[in-house]
Parts: structure tokens; C-alpha cells; sequence
């Protein structure tokens, strides 16, 4: 569905050199810290920019050659931006309609009304949260194949998050569609994701599998004194820490083996971007 | 491109208090004046309306917003056309309004001859209203809203001195003999060319910074 392949953009301090691949019926996630060019990685996807170098193609076509009616089968929310403030849901209904052949008015009404979003207020006037929701609902109520959602879950609370990731998963049920995800908050990545991209600094860190990064991947807490001793096969990261080391492994199960005395934890994404990006490499 | 001018009327609906105040001040005034009060008050009726089209380009700008406009299944050339599109519409529908009023409201009775001299006046009017959009939009486009708004002002700041100048070094006689020896007809062609050529500069230069663009 989605693919970049050595895509570079040069910034005065920044620079995006990256790789991704989603496939069809495919939850892939974007994570990394706060400007590790997540939002300019989508910025590139959805042609907002203009790449130095690299390939950017969507549904197997080059970005530049889809056309319109290609485009109105991406759903899309970005984090920052959104209809003017100065327009009601009301007054946008008519303009989705307009712009996407298949927008199901009354499946976003209904929506609407299950989120509590007031048809007549402007949304200046939204929370947040309602802000949040709203964009979601823009992204997924006209058939897309593909939404490409940059932290769409910044703002709600736990159960909005929960009951919009319900309407996520509820999306991506007939098993031709495709989602591209960033978020902050990575305990919803963990139950919903098929895989991660990390990037930090622009370039892509790490690429894994998410049952695989939950099972597979662990961290390890060792003393100095233990440090020495401890096998680096599959040591990836070390971290200092006041005890010792905080170390990443991709085969825990390996050091459950084979180093018992070593204390093993299980590893989550926050760990791992913490890891990757402030580690250093082994 | 429907789903974009439906998105700048529902802004400009989102105006009407606004614009209804706007209505009542300018015929007030023009019942309370002079002939000249009631040509002045119309005309601004369609600066103001003009004015309008570049506040759309303000608010579309506002928050972010030309991220989410372009993400939408909207080419960035299609973004200026229907601009153009809505600038011609809203800009011509107002004068036109603007006109009928001065005619049947506040020029009545008044000789076919006279309602020629007054729709060519008008008309030349237009075209200076056309004129300030054709360089402006590409002003918005390029420094965005706030700096396009002082550049734009600006601009017809300096063209308003630049004129008074003229009058006070006495060049003006030079163009007073042209508006001897050209009827108003003739001139109101010559403008109405002029005009369609800027504006049709005015489309290419603003397709070519929104193409350069990035957000």
C-alpha cells in the first residue's frame, strides 16, 4: 500500500533518510521521539513536501502519477491540523461529500452523535479530545483504503482511545485495507500494531514484528560486576544506569536460558525507544 | 473543486453578521449623501467582498489548515483554480449588487445615457478591485497572510502616492489628454484586456509558488 524507498529530504539540521514498507491489511506503526521526522516522513507520503531524492509510491504507483480518485481512497489525520476552525461539522458535511464519492453521511452522523461531537459548533470551540475524534471520523467515513493517521489518539482519554482503536479495528476488518499509525502513547500501539518502524534523527532505527518485539525482545539489569561476563550476542543497546547496565536483547529467551542470575524484564516500545535512541550501540 | 468553494461559502455564511452590518452602514449612508457618498459606499461594498477572498486564503492557512487541505483529494492546482474561481464569483456577483443598487435605489430617474456613463464607471471600478486580487493572491500565497496583507496594502499605498505625485508634479495633464482623446468606451476595453492579461499572470505566478510550496 505503501512504499518508500531511500527517500531523502534535507533540512538546515535535519536530514530524512528512509525506507517503509505497510502492506495490504497491514497496521504498521511510526514511532520515535519528538522530532525524529515522523510527521515529515508522512508529510513526504502525502506529498506535502518535496523529497530531494528517494521513491514514494502508493498502491504500487508512484506518488506524483495517483490520481484524484485514487486519492479519496486515503483517509487522513494529522496531528496538528485539521478544517478551519472556523467551520461547523455541519458545514463540513457537505464539503466531504463533495470531495469523496463514497462518504457514508450517516455512518459519520451516527458516529458523530457517539462521540458527542456538536454538529453546530465551531470547532475552535473543541476540546482536544473532540478535535481528535473528529479527525479520525473525517478519516475513516468514506471507504478508504488506506488512513494514514499521525497521532490521532493525542488528546483522548483512555476509553475515547480505547472506543476509537475499537473503530480502528472495526475498519480493518474486510482485510484489504491498511493502516499507518504514530502515536505517542504506545500501550495502544502494542494491542493493535502488526509491526514498528522507529525512527529517530530521520532515519529508520529499527523494524520489527510486534509479537515479536513483545516476545523476543527483553531488558536486561546487571551490575558492573556482572556486566563483563554477560554473552553480547544478542545485546543491541546498553544504558548506564546508577546500578550498572540496562541492557536491550533481542533473544531473551537466550539469557532466561543460559543466565539465570540475571534479572530479565520484559520489554515495551517505550523501552525500546528509550533504548535505541539513548543507548549506546553494542 | 465543488467541495472547495462549498468550503469558502459556508466561510463567508459563517460572515453574513458581518456582512449584514456592512449592508445596512453602506445605504445609510448613501441615502444620508451626496451622489458621490453613494458611488463611494457601492464600490467599497466589492472592495470589501474582495477583501473577503483573501481572508479565505487566511484562514485556510490558519492552524496548520493548508496541511489538511492538500491531504485532502485536492491537487494543489485545482487549490488555485477554484481560489480564482471564487474570487471572480464572489467579486462580480458583489458588484453587480452594488450596481443595482446605486441604479434602483438611489439613481432613479436617471437617463439610459447616464446609466451607460454609471455601468462603465462601475465597470472600470471592477476592474481596479480585479486588479488588487490578481496581485494579491500571489502576495498571500507566497509570504503568507500577514505579511501578504501588509505587502498587498502596502502596494496600493505606494500606487495612491505614486499617483498623487503625478498630480502634484503636474503630469497628470499627460494622462488627462489621453482620457480627452480616448472615449470611456475605448477605455473601459483597454482595461478589460488589461485586466484579463494580469489576471491570467496573476494564476500562472500563484500555481508556480504553490507548486514550489511546502508545508
Amino acid at each position: 500500500m505503501i512504499r518508500l524507498y531511500n527517500v531523502k529530504k534535507q533540512y538546515s539540521q535535519f536530514q530524512l533518510h528512509c525506507s517503509l514498507e505497510v502492506p495490504q491489511n497491514r497496521v504498521t506503526a511510526l514511532i520515535g521521539p519528538n522530532g525524529a521526522g515522523k510527521s515529515t516522513t508522512f508529510k513526504a507520503i502525502l506529498g506535502l513536501i518535496h523529497v530531494d531524492d528517494g521513491e514514494i509510491e502508493l498502491f504500487g504507483k508512484p506518488l506524483h502519477t495517483l490520481t484524484i480518485q485514487e486519492q479519496a481512497t486515503l483517509g487522513i489525520a494529522l496531528s496538528n491540523s485539521c478544517f478551519c476552525g472556523y467551520l461547523q461539522i455541519q458545514d463540513i458535511i457537505p464539503i466531504l461529500a463533495q470531495l469523496y464519492p463514497k462518504f457514508q453521511k450517516e455512518y459519520f452522523l451516527q458516529q458523530c452523535q457517539h462521540f458527542d461531537l456538536p454538529l453546530t459548533k465551531k470547532i475552535n470551540d473543541f476540546s482536544t479530545g473532540m478535535k481528535a475524534k473528529l479527525k479520525v471520523l473525517i478519516a475513516i467515513s468514506h471507504q478508504a483504503r488506506l488512513l494514514i493517521l499521525d497521532e490521532p489518539t493525542t488528546g483522548l482519554d483512555v476509553l475515547a482511545r480505547e472506543e476509537l482503536l475499537d473503530i480502528l479495528r472495526e475498519y480493518m476488518i474486510p482485510g484489504d485495507r491498511s493502516i499507518l499509525i504514530s502515536s505517542h502513547i504506545s500501550s495502544d500501539l502494542e494491542g493493535f500494531c502488526d509491526d514498528f518502524y522507529l525512527i529517530d534523527k530521520g532515519k529508520i532505527l529499527l523494524h520489527e514484528e510486534t509479537n515479536i518485539l513483545l516476545d523476543n525482545y527483553g531488558i536486561l539489569k546487571v551490575t558492573d560486576k556482572q556486566y563483563p561476563y554477560v554473552n553480547p550476542i544478542y545485546l543491541t543497546r546498553k544504558k548506564k544506569e546508577p546500578y550498572g547496565y540496562r541492557l536491550l536483547t533481542n533473544k531473551k529467551q537466550f539469557y532466561q536460558d543460559n543466565s539465570p542470575e540475571l534479572i530479565i524484564e520484559k520489554c515495551c516500545i517505550d523501552e525500546i525507544i528509550l533504548m535505541m535512541t539513548k543507548g549506546e550501540h553494542i | 473543486m465543488k467541495g472547495l468553494l462549498i468550503k469558502d461559502w459556508k466561510l463567508l455564511k459563517n460572515q453574513a453578521r458581518f456582512i449584514l452590518i456592512l449592508l445596512a452602514i453602506s445605504i445609510v449612508i448613501s441615502f444620508l449623501g451626496n451622489t458621490n457618498h453613494i458611488s463611494f459606499m457601492t464600490n467599497y461594498l466589492t472592495f470589501i467582498f474582495s477583501i473577503f477572498v483573501l481572508s479565505t486564503l487566511s484562514y485556510d492557512s490558519y492552524d496548520n489548515g493548508m496541511l489538511f487541505l492538500l491531504s485532502l483529494p485536492v491537487s494543489r492546482k485545482t487549490y488555485i483554480q477554484e481560489k480564482y474561481i471564487f474570487s471572480l464569483l464572489l467579486t462580480f456577483s458583489s458588484w453587480l449588487f452594488s450596481l443595482l443598487l446605486r441604479l434602483l435605489i438611489f439613481s432613479l430617474p436617471i437617463s439610459w445615457n447616464e446609466i451607460s456613463i454609471v455601468c462603465l464607471q462601475s465597470l472600470i471600478y471592477l476592474i481596479l478591485v480585479l486588479s488588487f486580487l490578481a496581485y494579491s493572491i500571489p502576495l498571500h500565497l507566497k509570504f503568507g497572510s500577514e505579511k501578504g496583507r501588509m505587502l498587498s496594502f502596502g502596494l496600493l499605498g505606494l500606487l495612491a502616492l505614486g499617483i498623487f505625485t503625478m498630480v502634484r508634479i503636474n503630469h497628470w495633464q499627460f494622462l488627462l489628454y489621453i482620457f480627452d482623446h480616448i472615449s470611456l468606451k475605448l477605455l473601459t476595453i483597454i482595461s478589460v484586456f488589461f485586466c484579463i492579461i494580469f489576471l491570467g499572470i496573476s494564476y500562472l505566478l500563484s500555481l508556480w509558488i504553490m507548486e514550489k510550496k511546502e508545508f
